[in-house]
């Protein structure tokens, strides 16, 4: 499961970093009333178009996992970024 | 002597099968068995692992001066994404082979199945993309 997501950026005009570790379990608790809220929706909407939820809550959720590893890292003088996800 | 190999050996002897195949089936029977936290959806060994962009600009976005842009993607987010081409409503699914085959790209999306991308991404192992003009390289490969 996708433990952290680690984000950098470092202006170098400014001369300082700002590195940002954001545990996913954070991120999910944040995001937990918004999925309830929208749950009934996303239900019916899946009635709606004959797709099973379930399934398809569990197809999101492989896809949530399969984000691990991801790598973004943009060397610019300007706008320095890096974005890792463990 | 293990059931299996004697049984393999009394098959040899009764001709139904031949030194060479009874080699390969006591080589299969001591291979170890896989560990219990190895996934059947894992990649199959030599198979890449990543889908590398390195994009290199001798003129930055803002600077002017130098940049590179370094993206990984997993290959397990490859597959996932496979799987999410499956709960694509029927209805959806032929809207999007249609327009497909407007372009001229004769795919049928609900013939994609997670064991067909398996080999296809066994096979961009092999895959280089190198493109270069005077200030920018772009190199697309696998790891």
């Amino acid at each position: 499961m996708t433990d952290v997501a680690n984000a950098v950026a470092a202006p170098a005009r400014h001369g300082w970093r700002f590195p940002l570790w954001i545990p996913i379990l954070l991120l999910w608790l944040v995001l937990l009333p918004f999925v309830l809220l929208l749950a009934p929706l996303v239900f019916v909407a899946c009635l709606v178009l004959r797709v099973n939820p379930f399934r398809g809550i569990a197809v999101y959720w492989q896809l949530f996992n399969a984000l691990r590893g991801v790598r973004i890292v943009v060397e610019d003088p300007a706008a320095p970024l890096s974005i890792r996800i463990f | 002597m293990n059931e299996n190999r004697k049984r393999i050996l009394e098959m040899l002897a009764a001709g139904q099968i031949n030194a060479e195949e009874a080699e390969r089936l006591i080589a299969a029977l001591e291979k170890p068995p896989a560990s219990p936290g190895e996934s059947a959806e894992s990649a199959p060994k030599g198979s890449p692992k990543y889908l590398r962009v390195v994009v290199e600009s001798e003129e930055g976005h803002h600077t002017g001066g130098p940049a590179k842009v370094n993206v990984r993607v997993p290959m397990q987010l490859l597959r996932a994404g496979v799987k999410l081409a499956s709960i694509i409503p029927p209805q959806a699914c032929c809207k999007v082979n249609e327009a497909l085959r407007e372009k001229g790209i004769e795919l049928d999306l609900s013939q994609i199945k997670p064991e067909n991308l398996e080999e296809l991404v066994y096979q961009l192992k092999d895959l280089t993309v190198d493109m270069e003009d005077k200030k920018n390289k772009v190199r697309v490969f696998c790891e």
